[in-house]
């Protein structure tokens, strides 16, 4: 069993030697040890059914609204003239963008050649499936007769004799969240394979064996199956990379193609794909700091991983910051009055709260991550990232709200108040989605120990004669 | 089963069955469905030796190749560079399936957009073109994306020839390290070098294993096909009840899910109301009041009365009551179809009918608008749009409608008089204007669907067309004139 090495800092970069990607002097066997344990340990920590239980009560209370939802109707939520997109769109996005990180971890830092992404893509594309499904509840519920919600996509037989509208952003939104947690999903699962069948192989009671058997499809780690694996894991990972960005992107179009001052800017897209990211390593940070210590997972998860994800954090914090001012600058360039009206309006108007909210847990607090200190100090970063799930909330209310509460008609103009469904709704979903991350961690292969053992474990020295420096 | 475990006879070595899907080895593997057949010996299905290092995997795989096997495979924890060389793996052809894949996405969200909103149900918003490439482009990308990550994945799966469920390799305890810390070569039965594999291995200096077939292992564990049968059964039940909703009529209500939604609390037109007295929920305008944008103070431009007076005035306001409520006492008059009472015909003095109400108001006999060409030209566009259908294109109560009603001769149908006759010529335009406005007998009243500008260039036109079967010479402008034929001189 290996021990947890504190003398070793992976943090320093000491020219001539590469700091190691793990830590601990761990083999093959100790990796596979140390992440099946947390599956295979008779009793998961007293926190984990503590956390469980508190989220099996928030999911039952979110169960209990949806069902209140739809038998009352959609009026129950604070959604009325003239902010008729209030917090249901507001969560969606928020949610949406809390999933990017995974894919990014997952994808684009594969492509780049990341290898200290393997010890937390994982946990990260969980996280990236599971807010998917927390995001992807409020279209579905928000028709508010839910029965009906399949006429978002164009299905058939065409018994209604009309077809969804190809133009509409909305409708590009569907194609594209759906797409994202189709392929988010078949993604997770094919780079679980094969850790699931080293769940089976040492599986010792029936269900499991044949539940991790099942899933494994028989997986043996044959070179003949490691080679097309590694072929479809790359052109996932270059699918994948456009994908994430196109998602965000097009759920800005939901407000950038309209034409209400405020959302009707071309900074959208990049700045919402920032503002996700951002917001994803937040949620990471926040899940895995917890995590790590719960499961002993700190030879894996180091001090350098999570610095690495401070130093995301306060790169797509600036961006965000940058799109910020940037609003603004356009707001005021543009000589268009409305424009101008619109963000003095959210600075300075009736959400001003709001609006400094988000510029002080968005583009402030993440600059504290210049501190190496704030950076290998799990709990600060932990508090930090905190504040980043705040921030990025309040990112969408004030995009959301600010620009409808106050249109261009004086006498339309209202102060959106959330009912306390809308509230306790937000909340359940954090409920369902921290539910499905415990169940997660319990169950399945909570870090991908193949990828681990592959590229972030040093290789044995007498390799190399055979065949000297892969990459 | 345990009858069968003992009367084995273990002279061949304990086959050991694929233990995949939990079924413990002992148990599988003496499984005899028939219950009294003798399974068949265990045949080797592979020889296998584990390594401790890639490095060492790499040789023994090249050695392996070397010694002209074949039919061999290595097995990792995780995937070894180099090994694809020493066993001689070729390239994939997955990234083919991939673009193929892209392919299809790309060019099926293309034709589907196409399809639904440029042919079956056109969308035509502010001008725009019914197929647009830029707004079709992001349903595009997400179904390329789509259908080329699922391929890839399951292209994957079907390529390394899974889900496979029963592997003798599996059976043996020693390889199934080879998913976490050890390195393992195996040699298939199938390789014709088989004979000589497991000094092959001894020679690279392992300690080979050998596992067997199973002949009972290929049957699935009874629950799982028990199972597949139930589930598939019970996704089936949705398809059928709603096959067999599309295809019956129901004598019931169908269901309602939110009642407060379907039968919410309000008053809708055409209903009872215990509130008022006259019992209406659709209340009649105040006296004395005017909707916005309809006080129509010119009564003769709105209703062909002359206002001269304050009388004439307020018999039109009280006219427009009495027309509303004198029509269905007009439409049971006894009509034979052919001989129609001509519209506003003064009525027999002695026997017949009721003197008609509307004879007594005074009607304007002048246009209240100005006559112009252009007045003319609408006035025969909007009557070949809204009258001809039943007055025929001449007026002659001919219209393709009456026409198509007569063959049918179903006696309710009432045809329209004609134009040309002297009771009609004579009315008064107020009065034929109230016509179109109100109905008369089966003639439905256009003013809601006709304008009264387009009200009065209708009855111009109908003023020409009555001329034009009464004219003279002297009508017709001089230098058409040479164009008609059979003028009476």
């Amino acid at each position: 069993m290996a021990t947890i090495t504190t003398s070793i800092d992976n943090t320093q970069e000491t020219p001539g030697h590469r700091a190691p990607l793990v830590i601990g002097h761990h083999t093959y066997g100790s990796i596979t040890e140390t992440v099946c344990r947390v599956a295979e340990a008779p009793h998961p920590p007293r926190a984990w059914y503590i956390a469980f239980a508190i989220s099996v009560l928030l999911v039952l209370m979110l169960g209990g609204l949806i069902t209140h939802l739809l038998l009352t109707g959609v009026g129950v939520w604070g959604n009325n003239s003239p902010v008729f997109w209030g917090w249901p769109i507001v969560n969606f996005v928020f949610w949406v963008g809390i999933g990017h990180a995974g894919t990014l971890i997952s994808a684009i830092l594969f492509l780049f050649r990341q290898n200290w992404r393997t010890s937390i893509n994982r946990a990260a594309e969980a996280m990236t499936i599971f807010a998917v499904v927390c995001a992807g509840m409020y279209p579905g519920i928000h028709v508010g007769r839910i029965w009906l919600a399949w006429w978002l996509f164009p299905l058939g037989p065409n018994q209604n004799a009309l077809w969804p509208q190809f133009r509409s952003p909305l409708l590009w939104d569907v194609f594209a969240v759906s797409t994202y947690a189709s392929v988010s999903a078949v993604f997770w699962y094919m780079g679980m394979i094969p850790d699931l069948a080293t769940f089976r192989d040492r599986a010792t009671n029936k269900i499991k064996k044949f539940a991790y058997g099942a899933l494994s499809l028989g997986w043996t780690g044959s070179a003949r199956n490691w080679h097309r694996y590694e072929r479809a894991y790359l052109i996932l990972a270059a699918l994948a990379t456009p994908l994430v960005l196109s998602v965000h992107t097009i759920v800005s179009f939901d407000f950038a193609v309209s034409q209400l001052p405020g959302w009707h800017t071309t900074i959208f897209p990049p700045y919402f794909v920032a503002g996700a990211v951002f917001s994803g390593f937040g949620m990471v940070l926040t899940l895995m700091v917890p995590a790590r210590e719960l499961f002993g997972l700190k030879d894996l998860i180091t001090l350098r991983h999570l610095e690495n994800m401070c130093k995301v954090i306060i790169a797509t914090g600036t961006i965000v910051g940058y799109a910020y001012a940037m609003e603004f600058f356009i707001a005021w360039y543009s000589g268009s009055r409305y424009e101008g009206f619109a963000f003095i309006n959210r600075a300075f108007g009736p959400y001003w709260w709001a609006y400094w909210t988000m510029v002080t847990c968005n583009v402030i607090s993440p600059q504290l991550f210049w501190f190496k200190k704030m950076r290998t100090s799990p709990w600060l970063m932990f508090i930090v990232s905190i504040f980043v799930n705040i921030g990025m909330w309040f990112e969408r209310f004030v995009i959301t709200i600010t620009s409808l509460s106050r249109d261009f008609l004086p006498s339309s103009w209202g102060y959106f108040i959330p009912t306390w469904v809308d509230i306790a709704m937000f909340v359940g979903s954090f409920g369902l989605f921290f539910m499905l991350f415990l169940l997660f961690c319990r169950y399945l292969p909570i870090v991908a120990m193949a990828e681990v053992r592959g590229v972030a474990l040093p290789q044995p020295t007498d390799g190399h004669a055979e065949h000297p420096a892969s990459h | 089963m345990s009858e069968h475990s003992t009367s084995h006879t273990s002279s061949t070595p304990e086959p050991r069955a694929a233990a995949v899907f939990g079924a413990s080895p002992a148990r599988v593997g003496h499984h005899s469905r028939d219950g009294h057949a003798v399974a068949p010996a265990p045949q080797p299905a592979a020889v296998f030796a584990a390594f401790h290092t890639p490095a060492e995997l790499i040789a023994a795989a090249r050695k392996t190749r070397e010694a002209g096997y074949a039919n061999f495979d290595a097995h990792s924890p995780f995937p070894v560079h180099g090994i694809d060389d020493a066993i001689g793996i070729r390239p994939t052809r997955l990234p083919f399936f991939t673009l193929v894949a892209a392919c299809v996405g790309f060019v099926t969200a293309l034709a589907m957009q196409w399809w639904m909103n440029g042919v079956a149900y056109p969308f035509l918003i502010s001008g725009k073109p019914l197929i647009s490439i830029p707004a079709s482009w992001p349903v595009a990308f997400e179904l390329t994306v789509l259908f080329s990550a699922f391929t890839t994945v399951i292209a994957m799966i079907l390529l390394n020839g899974l889900p496979r469920f029963s592997n003798p390799l599996l059976s043996d305890e020693k390889f199934l390290r080879s998913t976490s810390d050890q390195f393992v070569l195996s040699i298939d039965a199938r390789d014709p070098k088989f004979g000589g594999a497991l000094d092959h291995l001894r020679g690279l200096g392992t300690v080979p294993e050998t596992v067997y077939t199973d002949p009972g292992s290929k049957a699935l564990p009874k629950i799982i096909p028990l199972a597949g049968l139930i589930i598939v059964s019970a996704m089936m039940i949705p398809p059928v009840l709603i096959a067999k909703a599309r295809v019956s009529t129901k004598s019931v209500p169908r269901w309602h899910f939110i009642w407060d939604m379907d039968f919410q609390p309000k008053f809708k037109a055409q209903r009872e109301n215990l509130l008022f007295t006259d019992l209406r929920a659709m209340r009649p305008q105040e006296p004395g009041t005017v909707a916005r944008g309809e006080l129509e103070a010119d009564d003769a431009f709105y209703r062909g009365l002359k206002s001269d007076d304050n009388g004439a005035v307020e018999a039109a306001q009280v006219s427009r009551q009495v027309v509303a409520q004198a029509q269905p006492a007009d439409a049971t008059q006894p009509a034979d179809g052919a001989a129609a009472p001509a519209d506003g015909a003064a009525a027999p003095a002695d026997g017949g009918p009721p003197p008609d109400p509307l004879d007594k108001l005074p009607w304007v006999t002048e246009f209240p608008v100005a006559v112009t060409g252009q007045l003319m030209k609408r006035g025969q566009e909007r009557y070949d749009i809204y009258c001809s259908t039943c007055h025929g294109l001449a007026g002659d109560g001919d219209g393709l409608i009456t026409q198509r009603a007569m063959e049918l001769e179903q006696g309710t149908w009432i045809r329209p008089v004609t134009y040309h006759s002297d009771a009609i010529r004579n009315q008064p335009v107020g009065r034929l204007f109230n016509t179109i406005t109100n109905g008369v007998r089966k003639m439905p009243p256009m003013g809601d669907v006709i304008p009264p500008e387009d009200r009065w260039a209708i009855l111009l036109y109908m003023r020409a067309l009555q001329r034009s079967r009464n004219a003279t010479p002297a009508d017709v402008p001089t230098d058409v004139l040479p164009q008609l034929k059979d003028v009476p001189q």
